[in-house]
């Protein structure tokens, strides 16, 4: 296999929602890599646009979402690279893509899965539609990816329906459903939000195994540090629809350079704190997603905000040593900005 | 599932039986009957043999108490299928009544199929297109329908017909071949006349189906399955076909039990202004009659008819959706 250059490069991206009330820029210029076999995670507060990056790279964003700007670019096996932001978002070309090279799991097993299909069904599909098999051989190999994934008496849960099964199980269907035709790419969209904390991190070693049995990059998307210090090798925080601050999971919790990552990783909950010592919260509200702040969007609640330098414009990505990348004057381009406008 | 079929039918005996014995109840409530106006007309001078009448009495007990006149009907329906006698038309109630539920029976079941062929493509169309021309053109079309009242629908339709393609109006035969035997050139005839009742009969129905199949289907479209299905590479039609339109389907299947119980109530008024030979209007005349017999089979195979039509659709829901066949 290619191994030179990342698998997916997304440069740019923005996805806009473009609604009665106005348009909402849900992802509003993201840049990120990953790389093969790697585990890239996405953290952020809800409503900050993970989920639509993800579906963006897909094209899956619900109506009336775009891609209005940016490119997806995925390596293929062959060392070829293929846009899939200038694809027919239903075209066949991308339909190839979706379950074969990057397949996804979401948020909620319950209504993720379809309630009148039977499991087996639901799995076995996404292989019929890749790969030019019959029923039976399909189904044999649905049974086999279903022993993998946990799931006891695989020929009883095949004719299985969703309802049957408990939400650990359900998150082992979908997991299997996407895995089965081998993707290089998992998004796994925050798939252990709905499950108790046992089950959450059974899931989570579930899918760290499959990933070293098979080689594929896996991109999490999460609001959990906790997850995110446990599973992943590079990290980017994203708030409002941007990126802010991207770097290797050892240097992001060790030295966050963001204001917000500082913020974020101050809110995690430590064992022993006294009554006291409250956690800390972010202060400050998320703004509306119409009403955003002009310049850096975090700087209402920044505790370093400079007047007249941050809620003057956006500040440029700056890229430090070891590959990290910060979205903040405190370490550059407001000199540079300054010196434009004398 | 066959468990399940079973416990309904065994749970459908009591019912039936408690339904018989209200629909006595209701034929016997009002004050007087029809031997009491016949004897009153045997005294008057009227045409009726006292020997009739001592048969009629005698037969089915009308003389005894409540209990034994009711366990004299039943058994007479279960062990002969005799419903008993029409005192107004003199003649059995099975013979007055079969033809005519299976009118009735054609006709709910092909204005069904018409429902069904016109709400189904539209209800997903309008669905898929949410807020484009087709949607709002179907919308109007469909409260149009819902609006207009059926008897003034069949006013028109039956000027049209007359009008235009200068068709016998009213009935579901020509004269010709209103009291023929059934032969082919009898159904020909039918199948002309049919349209028109089909049309007032199910347009308001079609138009309330495509608001329903409208609503379930956008409530599905956007549910997590369905991206689920599009994250697997699964084309547009293919997914649609799958599932969101698969599982807004119960309210289709629901629309089965609708059509055996309106057999023999529905469509009173557009029987009566279509003048159709179809049980509405008969049950309407017994009822005002007070012609016991008669009145109290219709009300009898009303309620069983729903009861079965209610089963039936119930069996088709539990086949179609896994949540109630294992809950
Ligand atoms: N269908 C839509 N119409 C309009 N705006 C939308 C739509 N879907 C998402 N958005 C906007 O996109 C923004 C980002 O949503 P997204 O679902 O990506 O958040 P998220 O980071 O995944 O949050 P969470 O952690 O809650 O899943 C939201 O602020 C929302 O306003
Ligand atoms: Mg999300």
């Amino acid at each position: 296999m290619n191994t030179q250059g990342p698998l997916l490069e997304v440069q740019d991206l923005q996805t806009h929602f473009s609604t009665d009330e106005g348009v909402v820029k849900a992802v509003d210029g993201v840049d990120f890599t990953i790389r093969q076999g790697e585990t890239f995670c996405l953290v952020g507060e809800s409503g900050c646009g993970k989920s639509v990056t993800a579906f963006s790279i897909l094209q899956i964003v619900q109506d009336p979402g775009r891609i209005v700007r940016g490119s997806i670019h995925l390596r293929q096996d062959d060392g070829q690279t293929l846009d899939l932001a200038a694809m027919d978002p239903k075209g066949r070309a991308l339909r190839r893509i979706r379950g074969r090279d990057i397949a996804m799991i979401f948020q909620e097993p319950m209504t993720s899965l379809s309630p009148v299909h039977t499991v087996g069904d639901q799995i076995s599909e996404t292989l019929r539609l890749h790969a030019p098999i019959d029923k039976l051989q399909a189904r044999e190999q649905t049974m086999a990816i279903l022993t993998r994934v946990g799931i006891p008496r695989p020929e009883r849960h095949f004719h299985a329906y969703p309802f049957q099964l408990s939400g650990g199980m359900r998150q082992r269907v979908m997991i299997a459903m996407a895995l089965i035709c081998r993707p290089s790419l998992l998004i796994a969209d925050e798939p252990t939000t709905a499950l108790d904390v046992t089950m959450q991190a059974v899931i989570l070693d579930l899918i760290k195994e499959l990933q070293g049995e098979m080689g594929m990059s896996v991109m999490l998307i999460t609001h959990n540090l906790g997850v995110v210090a446990e599973v992943a090798d590079t990290v980017a925080v994203m708030y409002l629809g941007r990126i802010v601050e991207s770097a290797d999971v050892y240097s992001l919790f060790r030295e966050p350079k963001h204001p917000y990552t500082t913020a974020l990783l101050r809110s995690i909950p430590v064992i022993g704190l006294t009554k006291q010592e409250r956690l800390a919260t972010i202060r400050g509200m998320v703004p509306h997603p119409f009403n955003r702040p002009h310049g850096c969007t975090f700087h209402p609640r920044c505790d370093h905000f400079m007047p007249g330098v941050c809620n003057r414009s956006l500040p440029p990505i700056t890229h430090l040593e070891g590959g990290r990348t910060v979205r903040c004057f405190l370490y550059g381009g407001a000199d540079t900005r300054e010196r434009e406008e004398r | 599932m066959l468990t399940y079929i079973l416990r309904r039918l065994v749970l459908m005996i009591p019912t039936v039986v408690i339904i018989s014995l209200v629909s006595f109840a209701i034929i016997q409530l009002p004050p007087g009957d029809y031997l009491t106006t016949l004897t009153a007309g045997l005294e008057a001078g009227e045409q009726v043999s006292q020997g009739q009448l001592h048969y009629l009495t005698e037969r089915y007990g009308l003389d005894k108490p409540l209990h034994v006149q009711y366990w004299r009907w039943m058994s007479g329906i279960i062990l002969r299928g005799d419903f008993g006698q029409s005192f107004e038309w003199n003649r059995p109630v099975k013979d007055l009544i079969w033809e005519r539920i299976g009118l009735s029976f054609m006709l709910s079941l092909s204005t069904l199929l018409f429902v069904w062929a016109i709400a189904f493509p539209i209800g997903i169309l309008v669905a898929v297109r949410q807020y484009s021309l087709w949607d709002y053109f179907w919308t109007f079309i469909g409260f149009i329908g819902l609006a207009t009242p059926n008897f003034m629908l069949a006013l028109i339709l039956m000027y049209v017909a007359f009008r235009y393609f200068g068709q016998s109006v009213g009935g579901l035969f020509s004269p010709d071949f209103v009291d023929v035997p059934w032969s082919w050139a009898r159904v020909l005839d039918m199948l002309k006349h049919l349209w028109i009742p089909i049309i007032v009969l199910g347009t308001s129905q079609t138009a309330s189906l495509i608001r329903i199949m409208r609503a379930n289907l956008l409530d599905e479209l956007h549910k997590p399955y369905v991206t689920t299905a599009r994250a697997k590479g699964m084309s547009e039609i293919s997914l649609l076909a799958k599932y969101p339109v698969r599982v807004a389907l119960n309210p289709f299947v629901s629309t089965v039990g609708w059509v055996l119980p309106r057999l023999v109530s529905g469509s009173v008024v557009t029987a009566v202004v279509l003048n159709l030979p179809i049980s509405g209007p008969l049950m309407l005349r017994a009822l005002k009659a007070q012609d016991m017999y008669l009145a109290g089979s219709f009300i009898l195979l009303l309620s069983t008819l729903t009861i079965i039509g209610t089963l039936l659709s119930d069996i088709l829901l539990a086949w179609l959706d896994p949540r109630i066949r294992y809950t």
